[in-house]
């Protein structure tokens, strides 16, 4: 009788033990502080080294900032420190920084041969500026959100960059629409037009060597790429829009001639979606229709907003 | 023998009932909020400034949410904002947050899905919370794979609000990130 009540007595205790520890570990559980933020953060943006020297004091005529819609579009000259609301016909020099909010689009226009269209919830800042009376070089960069740039193609020779933290998009005579985002440090691109687009990975990336600039006219091939349709590149770029950043492949209507870009000037190189990192013959695989139809079926196009650009007349305002 | 059998049902109750836990964190003192202004923030200063920070707070969140409702944040302070969001039904009455904590993927879904009227499914309606809110905003490409309990950094926020942005405007569809 004993024995069975200490055995009883063990059950007991024991119940009461395993009650008490379930108690404890959810409740400790519950009321556990949440746990310090471990998530490992993105490597840091490669520098943007722009060596170019300011432009002289009888520079270009400055780009017109203009085409504002929303309340919500402001500028910097003076490298971010501080800031004012944009207004229409604002001029802007080099080293200017434009950003909008929700709702609010606004007009660069560079002597009405490019106009950049600044997208909502975005920021562009104008790292060069050169014109003279035959031609003229732009770079901008695109720290986040998007822009719609057109370049027309004509009398004057037009090289405009948009660069990103991971890219660098050199645009001539077309009308291009880029993003990025920066949380996931991804660009998405799509050429509206026909025209010469050539994409190259800042820093090198998995290809290796130096950006396609203007300072470099005569890249590596293995640094800068020929876009055509259907082809994209392993990591953000490519001719018809490459959705690096949604990883899907979007086909867009236009005119798939390339113009003016001599095969020494941009190498074609594409690389396969599988293995980012080893380049393949993927070239091959975008000119048959037998490539093209191995390609992931795709079942919706993305609209991009925006619309138009107005190029030559309708930019200056 | 017998102690044994109970410590690990114990134990299996214990895990059950630590994978069932709320989905709001647990009510912890709120530190004093910043000195209150009364200027209105706006969605592009808010952006400029997240896309340099390392965590983007509840606080620039809720703003956030609030700018690309209203055009701009005129609320005081965070637990104005908070209020007013609740007010709105983007935030539930029962949240504790804090404003100088990291936001995370559920608690900025949460607020989006309301925002942007995004219904969901079967299970969002049943159990309307973070969780499901965060697997709806994956679903409509808003929000990248992962944990909705995960913070978000500033930069992560502003692509996120980018989308939301284009959502709000009517673009078809986000194709989903991955």
């Amino acid at each position: 009788m004993i024995a069975q009540s200490r055995r009883h007595w063990r059950l007991a205790a024991g119940m009461r033990a395993a009650l008490v520890f379930a108690w404890v570990s959810a409740g400790g559980l519950w009321a556990a502080e949440p746990a310090a933020p471990t998530k490992p953060q993105p490597p840091a943006p490669a520098p943007q080294t722009d060596t170019t020297p300011a432009a002289p004091t009888g520079g270009p005529a400055p780009a017109i900032l203009g085409q504002l819609t929303g309340s919500n579009a402001q500028f910097s000259t003076d490298g971010g420190k501080t800031w004012r609301p944009a207004q229409q016909g604002t001029p802007l020099a080099e080293g200017a920084i434009v950003r909008t909010g929700f709702g609010a689009t606004c007009q660069v226009s560079f002597a009405d041969q490019t106009i950049l269209q600044v997208q909502p919830l975005s920021c562009v800042r104008i790292s060069r500026y050169q014109a003279g009376p035959t031609s003229q070089t732009i770079q901008a960069v695109l720290p986040y959100g998007a822009v719609r740039c057109g370049v027309q193609k004509g009398r004057i020779e037009s090289d405009t960059q948009i660069r990103t933290p991971v890219s660098t998009l050199s645009i001539r005579g077309t009308i291009a629409y880029v993003a990025y985002d920066p949380g996931l440090r991804r660009c998405l691109l799509a050429v509206d037009e026909s025209g010469p687009a050539i994409a190259a990975l800042a820093g090198g990336g998995c290809c290796g060597g130096a950006s396609f600039g203007a300072s470099n006219p005569n890249p590596t091939p293995a640094t800068a790429y020929e876009l055509e349709a259907g082809m994209y590149t392993n990591c953000v770029l490519g001719r018809h829009l490459s959705l690096a950043m949604f990883d899907r492949t979007v086909w867009v209507t236009g005119n798939l001639a390339v113009g003016d870009v001599t095969p020494d000037e941009a190498g074609p190189m594409v690389h396969g979606q599988a293995d980012p990192a080893n380049p393949t013959g993927g070239a091959e695989n975008y000119r048959n229709d037998k490539g093209r139809a191995a390609e992931r079926p795709l079942d919706e196009t993305v609209r991009f907003p925006g619309g138009d650009v107005p190029i030559g007349g309708g930019g200056r305002s | 023998m017998h102690v044994l059998r109970y410590a690990w049902w114990a134990g299996l109750l214990a895990v059950v009932l630590a994978s069932c836990q709320a989905s709001q964190p647990l009510p912890t003192a709120v530190p004093a909020p910043a000195a209150q202004t009364a200027d209105a923030r706006d969605s592009a200063a808010l952006a400029y400034e997240l896309a340099a920070k390392r965590w983007c707070t509840n606080d620039d969140a809720c703003s956030l949410v609030l700018c690309l409702l209203d055009g701009q944040d005129a609320h005081g302070g965070f637990d104005q904002r908070l209020a007013g969001l609740q007010a709105r039904g983007l935030a539930p009455a029962g949240w504790r947050l804090q404003a100088d904590q990291p936001v995370t993927n559920g608690t900025l879904a949460y607020m989006l899905c309301r925002a942007l009227n995004i219904k969901g499914g079967i299970m969002m309606h049943l159990l309307p919370g973070p969780r499901y809110a965060y697997r709806e905003a994956e679903y409509h490409g808003l929000m990248p794979k992962g944990s909705a309990w995960e913070p978000l950094t500033g930069p992560e926020v502003v692509g996120i609000m980018g989308r939301a942005a284009l959502l709000k405007e009517g673009q078809t569809r986000l194709v989903s990130v991955y």
